[in-house]
């Protein structure tokens, strides 16, 4: 009787334990094609090592949690240097969700620097980009469907010509993709570590080309990969980001390198 | 409106609370807000916030940096010869480095001495984190290419004794008569 109740009290703690710990899983080494060279050389790849990512976006319910832990983060502590004045608009306060801001749907209206905080306070770090792409190019069946599978970009594309509509739905509702993680496409846009790299190449000549490609429609539409104009979106979106914005489809997920 | 009413004397107690709580009274988008730990080119461990009290021009470099490095610091030379000579012993000159890995205290004291930058400069370094986070807050983009070096935006910010960027001067051979303007404000 006795062993019983220590088992149920275990399976409390494991139930407990496993809905307020984001899961994570293990993504293989592979190669990531950058956007920033893809018509120069096409061929070009950069190396991705083993790494670990969140299977969802960071929730509501998980952010009220670090906010109640980390009141330098509530929205009345936060410095504008932090935060804008948008930060957490949906909630009714600084610890409360409210009809608009859903328990299990992903945060949004959060600056950067609040999700690197609460990703370091787990002792995890963002997704540096090309992690955040190297993940995102999967579809559920297929490790780079963004490369290869115009179905799969023409869904992506679809999704962002459709405004965001407040309350957002909760997370892990999609198919998972062929890793195990959730909502990279279709939920909200997620803040990745290097959001501030964009518009360089460390060349002048390669910039300028660059800046084309980045806000000439056609040009992109013309280029080497006219499907990939979804990675092209991404790239501009993060590129027009400051570390305090907050906006009303941006969230984050976080990741961790191996030891 | 009552409950407006409740907000606003609301916020009046809660600002006032932090303010209170605060010894130097930052405004909210100072940079001194930041936790940011630097060493300096003597190996001396600073908080970004210990910069505070003085005017300063920032910007970010790494010394393996053959071209647009050079540039900015002659950039940031004609800010200063462009100030009166009073100013320019009191305002102070800070650069970032982007690398943590090349740019150890020793190789900024090198860098320094060759350029023959004087005392009222100063080089920093830190970690991937740390620089991640000023150059977010400083507005400058940068990515590490794969030959190790640094492809980055140019920005010189003029930054006031409470940390507020109230200036900024973007790309390089860009006319300094603002940015002097700038600085001699802050010592009127």
């Amino acid at each position: 009787m006795r062993n019983l109740l220590i088992v149920f009290l275990l399976m409390i703690w494991g139930v407990c334990f496993a809905t307020s710990t984001p899961l994570s899983v293990m993504l293989p080494p592979g190669q990531y094609r950058p956007l920033l060279k893809v018509t120069e050389d096409s061929s070009k790849r950069i190396k991705v090592e083993s790494f670990k990512m969140d299977k969802y976006p960071v929730t509501n319910k998980d952010f009220v949690s670090f906010v109640k832990n980390n009141p330098k983060w509530k929205k009345s502590n936060v410095p504008s240097l932090f935060a804008g004045s948008e930060y957490l608009k949906l909630w009714k306060d600084d610890v409360t969700l409210g009809k608009k801001a859903p328990e299990d749907a992903p945060v949004v209206f959060i600056s950067w620097f609040a999700a690197k905080a609460y990703c370091e306070s787990k002792g995890k770090t963002l997704p540096t980009e090309a992690q955040w792409e190297y993940a995102a190019a999967a579809s559920p069946t297929k490790k780079f469907a963004a490369y290869e599978d115009a179905s799969f970009q023409k869904k992506i594309l679809e999704w962002y010509g459709n405004p965001t509509s407040h309350p957002l739905g909760a997370v892990g509702k999609n198919d998972a993709n062929i890793y195990g993680i959730y909502d990279l496409h279709e939920r909200v846009w997620e803040w990745v570590l290097d959001f501030n790299n964009g518009l360089v190449t460390g060349e002048s000549r390669g910039d300028r080309t660059l800046d084309q490609k980045m806000f000439c429609g056609s040009g992109a539409s013309g280029s080497v990969d006219p499907g990939d104009y979804a990675t092209f979106m991404r790239y501009a979106f993060r590129s027009s980001l400051k570390a305090n914005y907050t906006v009303s489809n941006l969230g984050f997920r976080c990741a961790k390198e191996l030891e | 409106m009552n409950y407006y009413i409740f907000g606003f004397f609301l916020v009046l107690f809660v600002t006032g609370g932090i303010a209170t709580a605060e010894t130097h009274k930052l405004p909210e988008n100072s940079m001194y807000h930041l936790d940011s730990k630097w060493k300096t080119e003597d190996g001396n461990v600073i908080s970004l916030s210990d910069l505070q009290g003085d005017t300063h021009i920032m910007t970010m470099v790494f010394t393996s940096c053959e071209y647009a490095c050079p540039m900015i610091i002659s950039d940031i030379h004609k800010i200063t010869k462009g100030l009166p000579k009073k100013i320019q012993k009191k305002v102070r000159i800070s650069l970032f480095s982007f690398d943590p890995e090349k740019d150890t205290p020793g190789v900024l004291k090198k860098f320094s001495t060759k350029h023959m930058l004087g005392s009222n400069w100063n080089m920093y370094t830190s970690d991937e984190s740390t620089v991640r986070e000023l150059a977010a807050v400083l507005g400058v983009k940068y990515k590490k290419m794969e030959n190790g070096m640094f492809g980055h935006s140019n920005v010189i910010s003029i930054v006031d004794s409470n940390g507020v960027i109230v200036h900024q001067q973007n790309g390089l051979y860009a006319d300094p008569a603002p940015a002097i303007h700038k600085i001699k404000e802050q010592f009127e």
